[in-house]
């Protein structure tokens, strides 16, 4: 039985960008921008990220003259089910913590 | 062409050739987000090296360890080899014998040239060999930089000075080992394979 890693931080915040608009194809210069990341640290998940099946990308033509054509990203089910699995997992251990408000 | 974009596009080569050719287009995919006049270049070109870098070692971890772990066992296993033989030669009343400080340090690189060129035979043993070289001649002087704070001092140059050769004889003995060790250690190993 292959057990299934939990996606690290800097991979939920990527995720989490790209369900935000899940239909559209989102560059990595606005995913830079939505998450904060640096290049280094973005390309690298959007790698894992596309190899485990979680997004999907393809080249763009830009509509600027002469700029060359763009690699753009879009969320796929299988992200945004890991990205529920997370969120589900947070809340469960809140819930197991208890409200402190409650105590 | 600005000289920033000059220097951008050829670290966006050093990095197309880490990654290797299943993940050239990631970094194609960085370039052309640096193309935007208002991004700078530099940083997505450093930005791709760091990523290549990331994807190659993820990939060739075996190689990596190797790598980073053959110099300083070599050390490791030269300087308990020298100790123990300038011990015995003066508990022997011998003193220092001539050319045990090269023949020890020859045959302690040995075996890990070697199994670098059984990790990667062909032509990156060569590179391999030469990485490592670099790599074990760093270590003592950094060590004793920053752990004593002691002046950058010669290696094998003056182990082999003190036998009245040249320092630089020292130095391309030494690489002469490593890379004969990874080649032979290539070659063994493609032998090994083609009899399978």
């Amino acid at each position: 039985m292959t057990r299934e890693r939990r996606p690290s931080a800097q991979t939920i915040k990527v995720l989490s960008a790209l369900a935000h608009s899940r239909d559209a194809w989102r560059y990595g210069l606005e995913l830079i921008e939505a998450t904060g990341l640096k290049s280094g640290s973005l390309y690298p998940i959007l790698i894992r990220c596309a190899e485990r099946g979680l997004l999907e990308s393809r080249w763009i033509e830009p509509d600027v003259q002469g700029r060359p054509p763009r690699h753009a990203y879009r969320i796929l089910p299988a992200g945004l089910a890991a990205l529920k699995r997370v969120e589900t997992g947070h809340a469960t251990r809140s819930d197991r913590k208890g409200n402190p408000a409650c105590a | 062409m600005r000289i920033t974009h000059r220097i951008a596009a050829s670290l966006f080569t050093i990095a197309r050739w880490l990654a290797g050719p299943e993940q050239r287009e990631w970094i194609d995919a960085m370039q052309a987000e640096a193309c935007d006049d208002a991004q700078p270049a530099l940083g997505w070109a450093a930005g791709a090296v760091l990523s290549a870098a990331r994807l190659r070692a993820a990939r060739d971890w075996q190689l990596v360890a190797a790598l980073l772990l053959a110099p300083p066992l070599a050390l490791a296993v030269f300087l308990a080899v020298f100790f123990a033989t300038a011990m015995v030669g003066r508990a022997a009343g011998l003193g220092t014998l001539p050319f045990t400080t090269p023949l020890v340090m020859a045959l302690a690189v040995l075996p890990f040239a070697y199994a670098l060129g059984r990790i990667r035979p062909g032509r990156a043993a060569k590179w391999l060999g030469l990485g490592a070289f670099l790599a074990f001649q760093a270590l003592p002087p950094a060590i004793f930089s920053l752990a004593f704070g002691a002046p950058f001092v010669f290696w094998w140059g003056l182990n082999v000075a003190v036998y009245n050769l040249p320092w630089h004889v020292g130095y391309l003995a030494n690489l002469a080992v490593w890379i004969a060790g990874a080649v032979l250690g290539g070659r063994h190993r493609r032998a090994i394979a083609g009899r399978a």
